[in-house]
């Protein structure tokens, strides 16, 4: 796939003339998806997508195009130029772009793996053998994923790395189960085993009578995944410099040193395990590290091109939409074996759910609990908890009521399919919060 | 471009035998243009074509999604759908041979006035370019954007027993919305935030109030906000606008009623429903009140076609109706497995993603009730208006929601304005507090872009119609 599409850049970034630039961003997959229910096969197929993005600029005017691919290049080279030919006549009509801003330096990289993993129906057979007769529900999705960037000053990149990735619960009853997920580039058969005992066991105490906790305040442990959460929804412009620029971002109050974190929290954009491209979509090669928290404090922003010259200060490599693709936060002393005692008395969540802002200027989210929530007195699990919801500001969270975060991190997968499969990722601690708020 | 009559020959030539198969193709043409704070962002446009191809094999399914549409590319999708569908012939959840396979025919357009091709580019980038300007005639207005996103989407479904379908939708997306922040405090005003897409024209403007009345009015309103008291806490009556409708009838209505939900198909992501199969035709879901369509024939609405991508045909029916759960929202494979009546709602975003039970229009039908009635009512309580924020279980059931715009109602009068109102319930009893339902005249068509579910996920479009409605004793909140 590379070479057809460094084949499928030369013509087209060629195409320029007078003046003209034209950067292309593909992106593509071949997918195999496996969706269970009851441990039995729901839905299950094979996509293959590929889509080619042709942007144009001429005189500090910038238009942009899409197009699939069909990989008959007589086909594709004949709707690329078309493509082309429309965007010029589209360009007359735009304005010139006072944010324009891309690459013209030109770094050429390559990060490409070779398939290492097995036929989807293998991992189907060992999914089914490991589910038993338990009642198992959740996603496989298997195959190659491919990004690549190409310039009119002769720029290529090129990523490639097939993966797999698993996200399943197992159901006890109507609401109770417990969710797990298994991701990666090599598909090993005991590793899998191991993590669905570990599914198996927590079931177990799913089974036990549900307690009803009342709405106040309790001190919890928020595992990875559920952390992953809060994260997942801060990445809705939080970091990103035009909305904390702007007034939409809910760090708002920190990023103008208003509020204050602990001086334990750290939280980095981290690229450089090339779990995802190291280019952006205008052809600039992410840092390895953006520190966004440190010590507490506001450190940086994600800074797409455009908020670079719309700000005038440097870009950082972020996507257009400025939400972090490799974000990790730093670990703490906690031994994760040492969690339940360090707890004592409080509530476990290993998941929530449906989160989102309920005060946006003060941080506060709200959300459920779900999938193997614990009551936890003295260090021991005592029984799972039906549903609550919580609505807490992540400033408490992370600030005046943050306790501490676990030695072990967690790196996570996103499962997110939305068009195509994502390769973001994030490497996150548990962390104990006291004085979380839970409301109904 | 694909040859569609090569593609209906070549996938009719297919060594189909003792199985039933369908092709969806999918062709669709998209612009985007965004103005932000007077800035014209990179107008964008794209063309989307591919297929997918379902096999059904004794009880297995199978499907491959491409965008190969030569001779070879149509056989070769056809072999992997196959392949699938072979494999999990003895490994299934649902029993395919059980369910009658349907061969649709018939041809839906879009309503349109005035195509989007009548309006040149550089005048809706000047109309753009004036609503920016009218929300910047008030003080501390610190963002803006005025955004149109168009749509053109054609969707070809043929079956290998005759079956020809066509639906020619155009989608019209429009969005505007501003942030006003002044010593510290910061607010949000939109025109309905999503929902105010609808299929047709140029003339969707008008109808969703995409206009300058609305950007004036928007920024007017973020100021009254910046400088208003916090949301009251307590149980008082509260009186929702169709904006918000929108999204307590999606959440706590919708959701909760698709079959495949019930059935358990959506436990590791989406969620799970407080709905069982026995409570369908029994069930109070809200007040006498409460009359809930699925109406996928509604003009103009967003979720309106003709045959689902199933080959369903798509028919109004009471899903609640007098406050009683009459049906779920479940297509023929999901009626079949559950049992349960449904409607016409196997639907799929796109060529690469394959069908699920989703919402197309769900409407709640109007009442009796003019507004000020509504109003005039309330000893104590609040006006809600416009989606900000939302948040429910996995089973539909506690929710959380909040609107941009609060207004207390005091002894029949609305009065104070106040900023971050929320208020949160349970579903399978804040029906029942529904206490008055608005009439023909408060009654809005909106539309959504973004109702996510489904693994592989998907995003899809969805309508809902409503009028303005009022509940007793909710518990409403507001920020700190």
């Amino acid at each position: 796939m590379k070479n057809y599409f460094y084949k499928l850049a030369d013509h087209t970034v060629n195409l320029a003339k007078n003046g003209e630039f034209i950067y292309l961003n593909f992106s593509g997959e071949q997918s195999d998806f496996v969706r269970f229910n009851h441990a039995r096969i729901r839905q299950n197929g094979f996509v293959e997508q590929y889509y080619l993005s042709i942007s144009l600029i001429h005189d500090q005017k910038q238009t942009g195009s899409f197009l699939t691919l069909t990989l008959n290049e007589e086909q594709d080279l004949k709707n690329i130029d078309k493509a082309v030919e429309n965007l010029r006549e589209t360009i007359k009509e735009v304005d010139k772009d006072p944010y324009l801003l891309y690459s013209t330096d030109v770094v050429s990289t390559e990060t490409e793996e070779e398939s290492h993993l097995p036929d989807p129906d293998e991992i189907v057979a060992d999914i089914m053998k490991e589910a038993g007769g338990s009642d198992l529900v959740g996603i496989l999705s298997t195959g190659n994923i491919v990004a690549g960037f190409a310039n009119s000053a002769g720029q290529k990149n090129w990523f490639e790395k097939p993966s797999f990735n698993f996200d399943w619960s197992i159901y006890h009853t109507t609401d109770k189960a417990v969710k797990a997920g298994y991701a990666g580039y090599y598909w090993n058969s005991d590793e899998f085993s191991k993590k669905m005992d570990k599914v198996k066991a927590e079931l177990e105490i799913m089974k036990r009578e549900a307690l009803t906790i009342k709405p106040g305040k309790y001190r919890v442990y928020l595992a990875p995944a559920a952390l992953d959460s809060f994260m997942s929804v801060l990445g809705w412009g939080g970091f990103g410099l035009k909305s904390q620029k702007t007034k939409n971002s809910a760090l708002v109050k920190l990023v103008e040193n208003e509020v204050q974190l602990h001086e334990k929290i750290t939280i980095l954009e981290h690229c450089k395990d090339g779990g995802n491209p190291n280019f952006n979509s205008k052809g600039f090669i992410k840092p390895h590290c953006t520190a966004l928290i440190e010590n507490g404090m506001h450190k940086g922003s994600l800074i797409s091109p455009r908020s670079a010259k719309e700000y005038g200060v440097e870009q950082n490599g972020a996507n257009s939409m400025e939400s972090p693709e490799a974000l990790e936060m730093c670990s703490g002393n906690i031994e994760s074996s040492e969690i339940l005692k360090e707890l004592g008395t409080g509530i476990y969540l290993n998941h929530v759910h449906y989160l989102n802002y309920s005060e946006r200027l003060s941080c506060r989210m709200t959300g459920m609990s779900r999938f193997a929530a614990f009551y936890v007195e003295n260090g021991e699990i005592i029984a799972p908890i039906n549903v609550m919801r919580f609505d807490e500001s992540l400033f408490r969270m992370l600030g005046e009521n943050f306790v501490g975060a676990t030695a072990q991190r967690e790196r996570m997968m996103s499962t997110n399919t939305y068009g195509g499969r994502q390769t973001d990722s994030t490497l996150l601690p548990g962390i104990i919060v006291k004085d979380f708020s839970f409301t109904l | 471009m694909f040859d569609l009559g090569n593609v209906k020959k070549w996938f009719r030539e297919l060594p189909v035998q003792g199985e039933f198969a369908t092709i969806r193709i999918v062709s669709s043409h998209s612009e985007n243009i965004s103005v932000r704070s007077d800035v014209l962002s990179p107008v964008s446009s794209g063309n989307d074509s591919g297929y997918m191809i379902t096999v059904y094999s004794g009880d297995g399914s199978g499907y491959a999604a491409s965008t190969d549409f030569s001779q070879d590319g149509i056989k070769k999708t056809y072999g992997l759908a196959k392949k699938w569908a072979e494999f999990n012939k003895t490994r299934s959840v649902v029993p395919f041979s059980e369910i009658e396979m349907l061969n649709p025919n018939g041809k839906y357009g879009s309503p349109i006035e005035r195509r989007w091709e009548d309006m040149k580019l550089g005048d809706k980038i000047d109309y753009l370019k004036m609503l920016n300007l009218e929300m910047n005639k008030e003080p501390n207005i610190v963002d803006r954007m005025a955004s149109l996103n168009f749509i053109r989407k054609n969707v070809w479904y043929i079956t290998s027993q005759g079956g020809e379908t066509l639906h020619e939708f155009d989608y019209i997306i429009p969005f505007l919305s501003l942030t006003a922040a002044k010593e510290g405090a910061i607010q949000r005003r939109s025109r309905d935030s999503f929902a105010i897409a609808m299929q047709g024209g140029i003339e969707v403007f008008e109808k969703v109030g995409f206009d300058r009345e609305n950007a004036i009015r928007l920024a007017v309103e973020a100021n009254e906000l910046l400088d208003a008291p916090n949301c009251p806490e307590g149980k008082m009556d509260l009186v929702l606008d169709p904006g918000q409708m929108v999204l307590q009838i999606h959440e706590s209505i919708g959701h909760p009623l698709e079959i495949d939900r019930i059935l358990g198909d959506e436990r590791n992501y989406a969620g799970t429903s407080f709905v069982t199969p026995d409570m369908i035709g029994t069930f109070k879901y809200g007040s006498e009140l409460l009359n809930v369509t699925f109406d996928p024939t509604v003009q103009g609405e967003f979720g309106t076609y003709l045959f689902d991508d199933d080959g369903n045909k798509a028919e109004k029916e009471y899903m609640i109706e007098k406050g009683i759960l009459k049906r779920g929202l479940g297509s023929n494979i999901s009626q079949n497995r559950s049992a349960l009546p449904g409607v016409a709602n196997s639907r799929a975003t796109n060529w690469n993603r394959p069908p699920v039970d989703r919402m197309a229009n769900l409407n709640m039908e109007p009442g009796n009730s003019t507004f000020d009635e509504m109003v005039a009512s309330v000893e104590k309580g609040i006006f809600m208006k416009t989606n900000l924020s939302w948040s429910i279980d996995d089973s539909r059931n506690k929710f959380q929601f909040g609107c941009e715009w609060g207004q207390l109602i005091e002894n029949g009068k609305l009065t104070k304005v106040v900023k971050n109102p929320n208020y949160r319930g349970i579903s399978r009893y804040f029906w029942n507090n529904l206490k008055m339902v608005g009439n023909r005249d408060t009654l809005e068509i909106k539309g959504v872009p973004n109702c996510g579910k489904a693994e592989p996920n998907q995003a899809i479009f969805v309508g809902h119609a409503s009028p303005a409605a009022l509940f007793a004793g909710v518990e409403v909140f507001g920020g700190e």
